[in-house]
């Protein structure tokens, strides 16, 4: 595959991992902070090209992991409403709530959808017009464009059934949390290269210089994160603490965002809306959709389930 | 404060659900969930020696006849896929079932669940394409039961086909023969059949020259059985993929077994389908492939037999038998890495087959 074995050449990653077993003295705790990143660690199984010595900590990155399990049950509750069809990633499905999951609650019944993309669930909904459509829009801000795009296209077309139900997170939060965490060993973050693409990486110098921590944002493929586990392991031996792109290909200092702005300002301010965790996050798109335009025929979830879907809610629903 | 589930502790990460109080499709996905509703409902209810080896067919002896028998269920959506449909592909399934005990295939049985309002021209189409798919075989649809259900019910037509052949003398091939150093040998390429379906599935629709391989493989087989008696155990991948079925056979056979992921064939464009699709395509189902355990000194000599019928003109040594960790199945990468290959733990696409 053009643009992917070129990444994924077992030469290349014998000469990177001898590299950064040469260049290593002394034992370096490193995070990845995608999930992504950790599949391909995995599936390539780079931490036995490694030395001793460098111990991976696989980070926060998984949108499953970091999905508040007062919103997963929110998730099943809105499914299991006749009338309301679900739609998220297949991964969603088998992360258990408080007492079930997604595919449990399918099997009672409820129409629960796996899609690919948001777009795929505002498909359903313009299909099924009498049904209430719901997408559970998790992930870091690597999805949240995919997702406001997918509000943009609603509200642009007019179709009243479809709604969202976000837990959107944001990366540097999270980052800080782990580092201010009094057990905390990470010494080196390899940063997430698809939230950088959006975001740009401007912001992690904050971290690096308050945190002394080096962090190199990484691809993901098995070349990428070698070359980013030695840029790491360079900068940590030589007492250096800075911010490095790995990933250029990709990323650009300022993310990709600027197109975004150009063309899509409604999504665009969506996202950028965004304030620091999870579901505070939801709450602020609400109110940009619902607050700003209150006509809007959009409805997200956390305003739509008290008015149209009537879902029992706990206090956690409330507005911060 | 914070109300992420890094309040509830850095190494917090929800495991799925192991225990179910009803079935979801992932029982039917060939994997974990599927292991364990035959291990803990079927078999404690139904045991007895024949079905304990739990080989894909049964092998009973009647009066000095050593007959294979087995039965399998279709559900597969869409119905007509590239490569097939669903009458084709329940002859090729059960025939298939029939000749990895080494088999010959004879006789089959055809049992339709059709939904209220189905098109006759679609079974028609359903049931020519069946017809033509045994006779190529030399197998006959000798019985048949057709039952009609509600609209809503089905989900246009199901179909049941069993099957009996004969085996004969001097083949005894089980999934618990398995040895180490015997040798693993893959008769093509993995994956075809589930993404010429996830291509064609609604709301997934891709454009993709992926074909299905479903085939029947009991001349491929005879073939085999033709150049060596040391063929220890066949299973063809279907749910599951390549993974389920080493793993099945590591298990039943106390032994591990480590693969090769470069000597794996793979057509480039299901590899990037996969990619697209992030699937990982040694655990998507196959209809026409099988795998050999061999032993090592007949493994060269059976490769080549398999390499001059059509139907194994890309088969591959692919792994070999070891005894380092009854039941666990490894893959070394390209890298010169070893990662596990476990058993699918739920759904990957439900109704493949």
């Amino acid at each position: 595959m053009k643009y992917c074995d070129e990444y994924r050449d077992p030469q290349i990653a014998q000469a990177i991992a001898g590299r950064i077993a040469n260049a290593t003295t002394r034992p370096w705790v490193l995070m990845e902070v995608c999930g992504g990143q950790t599949h391909t660690l995995m599936r390539y199984g780079i931490g036995d090209l490694l030395p001793d010595s460098i111990e991976l900590v696989h980070g926060p990155g998984c949108p499953v992991c970091v999905t508040p399990l007062e919103l997963i049950d929110q998730a099943i509750r809105l499914a299991a409403i006749p009338g309301v069809t679900l739609a998220s990633f297949g991964d969603m499905l088998r992360v258990p709530g408080s007492s079930t999951d997604l595919f449990d609650v399918r099997a009672g019944g409820a129409d629960v959808r796996v899609v690919y993309s948001p777009l795929d669930a505002l498909k359903i909904a313009r299909d099924n017009p009498e049904r209430q459509v719901v997408f559970f829009a998790v992930g870091f801000e690597t999805t949240a464009p995919a997702n406001a795009m997918a509000v943009w296209q609603a509200h642009h077309e007019g179709i009243a059934n479809f709604s969202m139900l976000v837990s959107h997170v944001l990366v540097p939060p999270a980052m800080r949390l782990i580092l201010q965490s009094p057990s905390n060993r990470v010494q080196g973050f390899i940063g997430p290269g698809h939230v950088c693409s959006i975001m740009g990486f401007g912001e992690y110098h904050d971290i690096a210089r308050e945190f002394g921590v080096p962090i190199v944002i990484g691809g993901f493929e098995p070349l990428d994160l070698l070359e980013a586990i030695s840029m790491l392991v360079a900068q940590l031996e030589e007492g250096r603490a800075e911010v490095e792109n790995q990933y250029s290909r990709s990323v650009e200092y300022d993310g990709s965002g600027g197109g975004l702005v150009k063309s899509k300002k409604a999504a665009w301010c969506c996202v950028m809306s965004m304030p620091r965790m999870t579901r505070s996050a939801a709450l602020a798109w609400s109110r940009w959709k619902c607050g700003n335009r209150p006509n809007a025929s959009v409805r997200w979830c956390s305003r739509a389930k008290r008015s149209q879907l009537t879902v029992p809610h706990s206090a956690n629903d409330a507005h911060p | 404060m914070p109300d992420t589930v890094l309040d509830r502790g850095l190494s917090v990460c929800p495991s799925p659900i192991g225990t179910r109080e009803r079935i979801v499709l992932g029982h039917g996905s060939g994997g974990r969930l599927s292991a364990n509703l035959v291990h803990d409902l079927f078999l404690p209810l139904f045991s007895n020696p024949v079905l304990d080896r739990l080989d894909d067919q049964a092998i009973l002896e009647i009066d000095g006849a050593r007959l294979a028998f087995t039965t399998d269920s279709f559900v597969v959506r869409p119905l007509f896929f590239p490569g097939g449909d669903i009458g084709s592909l329940a002859v090729h399934g059960t025939i298939n079932d029939l000749a990895m005990g080494g088999a010959t295939p004879l006789y089959l049985s055809a049992g339709f669940i059709v939904e209220e309002g189905f098109p006759i021209e679609s079974l028609r189409r359903i049931a020519a394409s069946m017809g033509g798919a045994a006779a190529a075989a030399g197998v006959a649809i000798v019985t048949g039961d057709t039952k009609v259900v509600e609209r809503g019910k089905g989900d246009g037509v199901f179909i049941n086909t069993s099957g009996i052949g004969r085996v004969p003398s001097g083949i005894d091939l089980s999934s618990n023969r398995a040895r180490p150093r015997d040798i693993v040998i893959l008769s093509g390429t993995v994956g075809d059949h589930g993404m010429a379906i996830m291509s064609s599935r609604e709301g997934l629709e891709f454009e993709s020259t992926i074909v299905s391989d479903s085939a029947s493989l009991h001349q491929l087989v005879a073939e085999m059985l033709g150049v060596s008696r040391g063929i220890r155990c066949l299973r063809d991948p279907t749910r599951g993929g390549l993974s389920g079925t080493l793993n099945e056979i590591a298990a039943q056979s106390q032994v591990s077994i480590e693969v090769e992921e470069s000597r794996i064939p793979i057509r480039e464009e299901v590899r990037a389908a996969c990619e697209l699709l992030g699937l990982d395509p040694l655990y998507v189902a196959n209809e026409g492939k099988l795998v050999a355990i061999v032993a090592p000194e007949d493994a060269d000599l059976l490769l080549a037999a398999m390499r001059r019928h059509p139907l194994g003109e890309c088969a591959a040594i692919i792994g070999e038998v070891g005894k380092k960790y009854a039941g666990l199945v490894s893959v070394r990468t390209a890298f010169g890495s070893s990662r596990i290959l476990d058993l699918l733990p739920g759904e990957q696409l439900p109704r493949i087959c």
